[in-house]
C-alpha cells in the first residue's frame, strides 16, 4: 500500500503545474553535499528561480498556512512513532470519513528521554495546528465563524514502507548506507529517526525565523514569535541529543550532522550563512559544542519559504518524488508561486 | 582539556566561537577575555581586516523606546554573561564590552565551576560564546546609547541564589558554583527569564509591530538563540534529574518561584508537568511565554511577592542601568 497520507483536497491555488518539459528545461545540476545523494540532485533549481519575487499580496493567513505544512508533517512523524498511527481526519482538516492511517512499521524508541520528548513535541505540534485553526477558522479578526481559512493536510511521505525515492531515502538513505553499510530505517532504528526529525526541525525553526519577522500585525506576530521560540528550543534539544549520542564509540553522528547541514545549505548557495552541523569546536577557553548554529555575531539563521520548499518538496518533475510532500505544499505559498513547477 | 574526542577541524570560513565578527575585530574583547591562566579566548587566525583599530561608532539604531528595551535586555545579558563567564573560565567578561552610560559597576560573587562531564562544559562554553556575541550585537545597535554594566551580585548563599533557594523552599542553600548540577539549576533560573523577555522584544511597539528592521532582526536572532540555550539547559537539568529526582523537584520549585514573583500571570512551567516531560514551556498554541520589562525586573531584583514598585535588589543591588529600571 502507499504510505502517503490521503491526497490533499482540491485547491486550485496550490496545485503545482506538472508540465514535465518545463521542469526539465529549467532543471540545473545542483551542488550536492557530500556525494550522499545518489540518483540525482535533491534540489534542482535555477538562479533565475531564486530571483523571482513572490506576490506582494500575501497575507498573514498565507504565512500561517505555509507553516501549517511543516506542522502537519512533523505531527505525523511524531504521532506515527508514538501512537502507531498518523493524524486523524479531523486534525488533518479532512472529511470525517477519511481513515487514519496506521504506521505499519515497527517503532523502537528505547531512549526514554527521546521517546518522552517526541511525545511532548507531538502535543506541541497538535497545539500549533489546533491554535491556528481555532483562530483562523472561527471568526478571527471579526469574521463570522465557519469561514475555513486553514489548509487541510497536504499529501505527505511518511516512509512507512521505506520507498526508495522519497525524501528520506534521498536525504538520508545513501549517506547511511555509505557510512554504516546498512539501510536507513526511519522507524526501526532510533538514531535514524532522530537524525530525520532533527533535520526537519532545523528547517522548521529557520522557516519560522523568516516568517515571524515578516509579521507586522501584533496579534499574528505574537503567534509566530511564540511558536518560533518553541521550534528553536526543540531544534536545540534534538541537536543536543545528537551531540550526546555522538560520543558513543563508532558513532558517525558528527559527520552525519555536518553532511545534513551541507544538504540544507544547498537550498541557498548564495547565502552568507552556511548551515552548521552539530560538532565540537576548539576555542582557547576550551572545547565548545556547536549545538546552536549562529554566525559570528550570535545571529541565528532564517530560511525563506522558497528555500524551505526546495528542501522539503524539491522540484516535482516526473519520476522525482517531491521528497516529503509529493504534491507540494498546500496553500498559496507553494513552488508554483515562484514559477517552479 | 580532555583530548579523547578529536575536535573537528575548523573550516576557516565558518564562524568562530568567542569572538565577534567584523564589529568586534580589533577591539580589546579577546585580549581582555584571555588575560589569565592560558585562557586567551581565541585569536582568530585571520581576523576580518579592519582599516583602523578603533571602529568609528555608528549612530544608535531604532526609536528611543526600542533602545530602552534593548538596554534592559543588555542589563539582563550582562548578568547572564558574567554568571556564565565566571562559571566557565573563572574570569569576568572582557571590560571592553561593559562600558556605556549610567553607573558602571563590578560583577562579584561568582567563581569557576569544576565540571565532571566535559561535554557539559562544552555546552556551557558554547552558551557563553553566544551570550558574549549577543552583548556585542546589542551594543553595536545601541552604540553610544548602550548602558554600562551595573553592579551585579552573583553570590551564592548570601546573595541572589540564596534568596532563590529560600523562596523556592530548598532545604539547603543553592550554590550554583559548587558543581555542575547546581550550575544547571542557577542557569535554569536566569536563562528562562531572559528568553521570555527576548520574546517580548519581538512583539508590538506602537504603530508598527515589527519596529525598526535592524532591531527586529537582532531581536529575532537573540530570541531564537536564547530559546535554544534554554532548551539545552532544561535538557541538562532533566538528565541530572533522571539520576536524582531531587534535582527535578528543585527545578520545578524554581519555576514556581519565578511564577510567583513575576506577578499575577502564569508565565512559567517546570521541566516536568503532571509527570510528563516538559522541556519547552508553552502556553497558547504551543508557543513560549513573554515577560514585560517589569516582570523581567521583578525576577532580576528578586522582588518579594508584592505590588510595590522597586528599582533595585537581587542580582542588581543598585538597579539596572537605563530608563526601564522600575518593576
Amino acid at each position: 500500500m502507499s504510505d502517503m497520507i490521503e491526497p490533499k483536497l482540491p485547491d486550485d491555488a496550490s496545485t503545482p503545474s506538472r508540465r514535465a518539459e518545463d521542469g526539465l528545461s529549467r532543471r540545473n545540476a545542483f551542488k550536492i553535499a557530500g556525494g550522499a545523494l545518489a540518483a540525482g540532485a535533491l534540489i534542482s533549481t535555477t538562479s533565475s528561480a531564486q530571483t523571482i519575487t513572490p506576490p506582494n499580496d500575501l497575507t498573514e493567513v498565507d504565512y500561517i498556512n505555509f507553516v501549517m505544512n511543516l506542522h502537519y508533517l512533523q505531527a505525523s512523524l511524531y504521532s506515527g512513532a508514538i501512537r502507531g498511527e498518523f493524524l486523524s481526519a479531523s486534525v488533518r482538516g479532512l472529511p470525517a470519513s477519511t481513515p487514519t492511517e496506521p504506521n505499519l512499521s515497527p517503532v523502537n524508541l528505547t531512549d526514554p528521554v527521546l521517546r518522552d520528548f517526541v511525545t511532548e513535541m507531538m502535543f506541541a505540534e497538535l497545539a500549533h495546528i489546533a491554535g491556528f485553526r481555532n483562530n483562523l477558522d472561527q471568526g478571527f479578526l471579526g469574521e463570522p465563524p465557519a469561514v475555513i481559512r486553514t489548509i487541510p493536510a497536504p499529501a505527505m511521505t511518511l516512509n512507512v514502507n521505506a520507498v526508495m525515492d522519497d525524501g528520506y531515502s534521498r536525504v538520508f538513505g545513501g549517506m547511511i548506507r555509505e557510512l554504516y553499510g546498512r539501510a536507513f530505517s526511519l522507524y526501526g532504528i532510533e538514531e535514524d529517526y532522530l537524525i530525520a526529525i532533527s533535520y526537519l526541525k532545523d528547517i522548521a525553526a529557520t522557516a519560522y525565523q523568516a516568517v515571524a519577522d515578516l509579521q507586522t500585525d501584533s496579534l499574528y506576530r505574537d503567534m509566530f514569535v511564540s511558536i518560533l521560540g518553541t521550534q528553536t528550543a526543540q531544534a536545540a534539544i534534538l541537536r543536543d541529543m545528537i551531540y550526546e549520542r555522538a560520543q558513543q564509540p563508532g558513532s558517525r553522528l558528527i559527520e552525519i550532522s555536518n553532511r545534513l547541514a551541507q544538504t540544507r545549505s544547498s537550498a541557498d548557495p548564495a547565502t552568507a550563512f552556511t548551515d552548521q552541523g552539530v560538532e565540537r569546536v576548539s576555542t582557547a577557553a576550551g572545547f565548545a559544542s556547536n549545538i546552536v548554529p549562529t554566525d559570528q555575531k550570535g545571529r541565528s539563521q532564517s530560511r525563506t519559504p522558497l528555500q524551505v520548499m526546495l528542501l522539503l518538496v524539491g522540484r516535482p518533475i516526473p519520476f522525482v518524488s517531491g521528497l516529503f510532500f509529493p504534491q507540494g505544499f498546500n496553500g498559496r505559498i507553494n513552488l508554483a508561486m515562484y514559477g517552479i513547477t | 582539556m580532555d583530548e579523547d574526542l578529536p575536535a573537528i577541524a575548523l573550516d576557516p570560513t565558518r564562524r568562530r566561537l568567542l569572538y565577534g565578527g567584523a564589529a568586534m575585530a580589533g577591539t580589546a574583547l579577546l585580549a581582555a577575555c584571555g588575560s589569565g591562566n592560558g585562557g586567551a579566548i581565541i585569536t582568530p587566525p585571520t581576523p576580518t581586516p579592519t582599516p583602523t583599530s578603533t571602529p568609528t561608532p555608528s549612530a544608535p539604531v531604532g526609536t528611543v523606546e526600542e533602545r530602552d528595551q534593548l538596554n534592559l535586555a543588555l542589563n539582563a545579558l550582562y548578568v547572564e554573561g558574567q554568571f556564565l563567564s565566571f562559571a566557565v573560565t573563572g574570569q569576568g567578561l572582557p571590560t571592553a564590552i561593559l562600558t556605556g552610560t549610567g553607573a558602571s559597576g563590578q560583577a562579584t560573587g561568582a567563581r569557576r565551576v569544576t565540571f565532571a562531564d566535559p561535554r557539559l562544559a562544552e555546552r556551557f562554553t558554547e552558551i557563553l560564546a553566544n551570550t558574549i556575541a549577543h552583548i556585542a550585537l546589542l551594543r553595536e545597535l545601541l552604540s553610544s546609547y548602550a548602558v554600562a554594566q551595573p553592579t551585579i551580585d552573583l553570590s551564592a548563599a548570601a546573595g541572589p541564589f540564596g534568596a532563590i533557594a529560600a523562596g523556592a523552599g530548598f532545604t539547603s542553600p543553592l550554590d550554583p558554583y559548587a558543581d555542575e548540577t547546581s550550575l544547571l539549576l542557577g542557569s535554569f533560573y536566569l536563562i528562562d527569564v531572559s528568553v521570555t523577555y527576548f520574546k517580548q522584544l519581538m512583539l508590538g511597539r506602537g504603530s508598527s509591530a515589527r519596529g525598526t528592521p535592524e532591531v527586529a532582526a537582532a531581536a529575532v536572532s537573540t530570541l531564537s538563540t536564547k530559546s535554544a540555550h534554554a532548551g539545552m539547559i532544561r535538557l541538562g537539568v532533566y538528565r541530572k534529574g533522571l539520576l536524582s529526582p531531587d534535582v527535578l523537584n528543585q527545578a520545578n520549585a524554581i519555576s514556581d518561584f519565578r511564577d510567583l514573583r513575576d506577578g499575577a500571570d502564569s508565565l512559567d512551567q517546570g521541566i516536568t508537568s503532571s509527570g510528563s516531560l516538559n522541556l519547552t514551556p508553552t502556553g497558547s498554541f504551543g508557543g513560549i511565554f513573554a515577560r514585560t520589562p517589569g516582570q523581567l525586573l521583578r525576577l532580576l531584583y528578586l522582588q518579594a511577592p508584592s505590588n510595590l514598585t522597586i528599582s533595585r535588589g537581587g542580582f542588581l543591588p543598585n538597579g539596572a542601568n537605563g530608563v526601564l529600571v522600575e518593576t
